[in-house]
């Protein structure tokens, strides 16, 4: 067995996973802040402190994600997509996943392979992205996670027109000055976001319909919205276990997989 | 001792891989050089479209031409497109339109208020024209653009009506005489007025002699084209872009053919010895519907970097080659070329009841054993951006392979982040591996 280490250095957090001989594994993350290379050493160095072992005992550490070049210590790199179709065909298989990330939302086809088939990204901007929810907890003085249980109270949603990352600041304040509750204005933002991912499956044809639906990233984690979306979407989505996690588990397998060819 | 302070070049352009390609910039300068010679001896000089078919007669006329197209291209690969931009905007013009529109009318701006042009602009900016000669083929910029420019620029502005519809179904060999009788007359216009401005009479034989220099090198060109159907492909997209230029503006020149033939044969030489783009040739790209992002040719490269080759292009490619000598009227000549050639793509796509640009795609991906189809959807160009979504449907219905499309602009760098596009041509490559692995299973390759 092999001691191998994914990282996946995301716009908001950066998430590792260390794969220790036949153990556990094991995870952690840290915000991104705004010096990638200390936070991949910090996530690095506390994933190597709880399993006991050093740098040097680590056979492979494979990075992914927007700040992955800034990783000095990495033994490989690779994408993030074929990092997500490897920790998701590991769960399920064949499926549709939505990665609701900081700075993207993706969609990917994992075939009875579990290759990747198709794949459609949201837009070049933020739109549609978990950005949006850090933006409107922000304004409404509220933590990511508090922000599913306050949408549950959530009676007529504010109905927004963007779901511009940018601009959701200020339609959210724009609604507070409204006097809109807070329920409210995130069920509107859950509206607005969902409504983009369900425009993405649509998308992706009729085939794409009859798979498992699962979803994973940081957004996922927000049960309201994963409760929006089932409704918009008229299906069942299984959330995967630490979603934000996937994508670093995808790379850790991915540097188990380069060690075993 | 005042130490020298040493002038580090930026490389702003892709990687090349064939020699010939990696010259085309030298050729391209010598061409605005010569314009602004041209200006400093008092001799005209024109600013052009492509497809204005007016190349001939400019030479004809001791006119130097420069294309203000090419120019919006060569702005953005050098990273010099957002200052001429940014001028443009700055007079009012939306940040909408067309981004070689924006780059040109910027350079006239800049070019006002400085009282001359700077020699450290892209290719050392362009000589003052006597002239402008626009034209109605291709989209409304194309009218609206050169009509602007007279904000700046206080000369005669020509624009001939050069078709560039075909009505769907009907079979464009009915039309040719038609549409020629049209261009014709045109040109005769477009004659008569350039000698009214210029003072002088147009020496025909001379239109002769530039219009079968045009036909060499454009054959040249294509024939460069068709040679890159070998696998593994010899010329990526990237060089081809550079060397574009001349085989589909400066055509009446021995100078493009020449490079032409030099390419040609270094193609040649290439196929023979099976030399391609990168040691291993994984995937082969189509670079579909949309105009070059020319503001980031390293994409090329990057795909390279991932053992995948854009191996062509759908784009300036409408030039087969045809023989128009035994017409002896030099306007008629270049007419019955010039339509002649597109009556060869949509004749293709009549047989497969489709429009022209996607039947020419399914056409290279066929003949060029694509793997993949890239399609570059333009913030500020409609012209070439409508349409894509739907020529990716109907790919589907000729191909497996998958078609990606990805959003930026021509000229405009601030439309798009080269990581965000990085990140989907990740994803796109790995589909496009998979797809081609099935297909070797199944034995379709």
């Amino acid at each position: 067995m092999a001691r191998v280490m994914g990282l996946d250095m995301g716009s908001s957090f950066v998430k590792g996973v260390l794969f220790c001989d036949d153990e556990e594994p094991r995870f952690h993350m840290e915000k991104s802040g705004i010096n990638y290379r200390r936070t991949a050493a910090a996530v690095r160095d506390a994933l190597l402190r709880e399993a006991g072992v050093t740098a040097a005992d680590c056979d492979l550490v494979l990075v992914t994600g927007c700040g992955a070049n800034c990783v000095e210590f990495a033994g490989a790199a690779a994408a993030e997509m074929p990092c997500l179709i490897r920790a998701v065909a590991e769960a399920v298989r064949p499926c549709v996943v939505l990665d609701m990330g900081g700075q993207a939302s993706r969609l990917g086809v994992v075939n009875r392979e579990g290759r990747m088939e198709s794949f459609d990204f949201s837009e070049k901007c933020a739109s549609g992205s978990g950005k949006i929810l850090e933006s409107v907890a922000r304004v409404l003085q509220l933590s990511f996670a508090e922000l599913a249980n306050v949408a549950q109270h959530s009676t007529q949603p504010t109905s927004f027109t963007t779901s511009c990352a940018v601009f959701a600041e200020s339609e959210a304040i724009t609604a507070v000055a409204r006097g809109e509750s807070a329920a409210n204005i995130v069920g509107g933002f859950h509206h607005a976001i969902a409504k983009k991912l369900v425009a993405m499956l649509n998308r992706s044809g009729s085939k794409v319909r009859e798979l498992p639906l699962v979803a994973a990233g940081g957004a996922a984690l927000d049960g309201a919205l994963i409760s929006t979306l089932e409704s918009m979407a008229g299906r069942t989505v299984t959330v995967l276990e630490r979603p934000q996690h996937v994508v670093a588990f995808g790379a850790a397998l991915s540097a188990r997989d380069a060690l075993s060819n | 001792m005042a130490e020298e302070k040493k002038v580090v070049k930026v490389k702003t352009t892709a990687d090349k891989s064939t020699e010939t390609s990696k010259k085309a910039h030298l050729l391209v300068r010598k061409y605005y050089h010569e314009a602004a010679q041209a200006l400093q001896e008092g001799r005209p000089v024109a600013w052009l479209m492509a497809s204005t078919l007016c190349e001939e007669m400019c030479r004809a006329m001791d006119v130097t031409p420069i294309y203000t197209e090419n120019f919006g291209g060569t702005a953005a690969a050098m990273q010099g497109g957002i200052m001429l931009c940014e001028a443009c905007e700055a007079d009012g013009f939306s940040m909408g339109i067309c981004g070689y529109a924006r780059v040109g009318l910027g350079h006239s701006k800049l070019r006002q208020e400085l009282g001359r042009v700077d020699p450290s602009w892209p290719n050392g900016g362009m000589a003052d024209p006597d002239l402008i000669i626009g034209c109605s083929a291709g989209c409304e910029p194309r009218y609206k653009w050169y009509q602007a420019q007279r904000r700046y620029q206080q000369v005669p502005f020509l624009c001939p009506e050069i078709l560039d519809t075909y009505p769907v179904g009907m079979d464009p060999d009915d039309l040719e005489d038609y549409y020629v009788e049209l261009l014709v007359a045109e040109m005769y216009e477009t004659k008569a007025l350039m000698e009214k401005h210029l003072g002088k009479k147009m020496d025909m034989d001379k239109v002769a002699e530039y219009a079968e220099q045009s036909e060499r090198t454009r054959n040249l060109y294509w024939k460069c084209d068709e040679i890159r159907r070998a696998v593994p492909g010899p010329m990526p997209v990237e060089d081809m872009l550079s060397c574009m230029p001349f085989g589909f503006f400066y055509t009446a020149f021995k100078e493009s053919e020449d490079f032409f033939q030099e390419l040609y044969d270094e193609l040649a030489a290439r196929v023979k010895n099976g030399v391609g783009v990168i040691p291993e040739e994984k995937l082969r790209i189509l670079w579909g519907w949309g105009l070059p992002p020319w503001h980031y040719l390293r994409i090329f490269n990057y795909l390279e970097s991932k053992g995948a080759v854009a191996v062509m292009q759908e784009c300036y490619t409408n030039f087969c080659a045809d023989d128009c000598s035994q017409y002896s009227d030099p306007f008629e000549r270049i007419a019955r070329y010039q339509i002649r050639c597109r009556n060869h793509g949509h004749k293709e796509a009549n047989a497969r009841h489709l429009g022209v640009d996607v039947s020419r795609m399914i056409s290279y991906v066929e003949d060029y054993k694509c793997d993949g189809v890239i399609q570059h959807a333009l913030v500020s160009c409609r012209q070439r951006t409508i349409g894509q979504i739907a020529s990716a449907e109907i790919m589907k219905k000729y191909s497996t392979i998958p078609v990606m499309s990805f959003q930026s602009d021509l000229v405009d760098e601030r439309t798009a982040s080269q990581a965000e596009i990085n990140q989907r041509l990740d994803a796109f490559l790995e589909v496009a591996a998979v797809e081609k692995e099935r297909r070797q299973k199944a034995g379709l390759l």
